[in-house]
């Protein structure tokens, strides 16, 4: 499968750049910061989300990862969108990784730029949540022994009931 | 991919009449074992789907009582209604990040 996502900029109404990217391929942290790279910001905030090798007591040596692709690219868009107006940042940028995802490399990258230094922490902290909550991206443990489990925490049900969008 | 082995459509034979196409992702689709199904369909929302699919896969109420749906890109309401023909994607809990 070929990376999947804009290549380029969304326009905002904040006039924030806003990047969004659902990719089969190694995610590249550097790139992802390049994107955001702003001379207005005085905060950059990268935040990488990976692969743990246990969790508790059950050992992990793989995560995959599948996506319903158009729900999940228009709702990021709307979560980076929302974080630019909320935190006025001067860009955005979110990148998750499908298929097999090995201990230690990213599944996530998030990378913002704003003016100051809270803003940005706070931003990347509320898009990761954001993702974590409503984005129809799933992940699949596979065990040591190769056996797999599907996560499927929570009721998205009740999640979506009160904003479907 | 994870489930290199599921079959993309239902083993089940064709339905004749009108029917509405349901896509499944990730533990539903693993447990359903294929991607796609049909379900025959006159009329109805997205409520009564979501009660057809409880009776097509009976070990899956628990988890599709905690999934969402979603028609094109957008998740959908109990109450939408869905048309013969339509295609409509069932959303597990996410786990994303």
């Amino acid at each position: 499968m070929a990376a999947r996502g804009t290549a380029e900029p969304i326009p905002a109404a904040t006039g924030a750049r806003l990047h969004v990217r659902l990719a089969a391929v190694p995610l590249v942290v550097d790139a992802v910061r390049a994107l955001v790279a702003d001379p207005g910001a005085g905060a950059t905030v990268v935040m990488v989300g990976s692969t743990r090798e246990a969790t508790g007591a059950e050992l992990t040596a793989a995560l995959h990862y599948e996506a319903h692709e158009a729900l999940a690219q228009r709702l990021l868009e709307g979560i980076l969108a929302a974080a630019a107006a909320a935190h006025s940042l001067a860009a955005a940028a979110v990148e998750h990784r499908l298929g097999r995802v090995a201990v230690g490399e990213a599944s996530i990258v998030v990378a913002v730029a704003a003016a100051h230094r809270s803003a940005a922490f706070a931003a990347a902290e509320w898009i990761v949540d954001e993702v974590k909550r409503t984005v129809p991206i799933w992940k699949c443990d596979e065990a040591p022994d190769g056996s797999r489990r599907w996560a499927h925490p929570g009721d998205l049900r009740a999640v979506v009931a009160g904003e479907v969008r | 991919m994870p489930q290199p082995a599921t079959p993309l459509e239902s083993a089940a034979a064709p339905e004749a009449g009108p029917t509405v196409v349901v896509e499944l992702f990730a533990g539903i689709a693993a447990a359903a074992g294929c991607r796609r199904v049909a379900i025959p369909w006159t009329d109805g929302d997205v409520g009564a789907l979501r009660r057809a699919l409880e009776r097509r896969y009976p070990a899956l109420a628990p988890l599709l009582a905690r999934s969402a749906f979603a028609h094109g890109d957008r998740y959908a309401a109990d109450d939408e209604r869905v048309a013969p023909g339509a295609t409509v994607a069932v959303i597990p809990p996410v786990s994303g990040g």
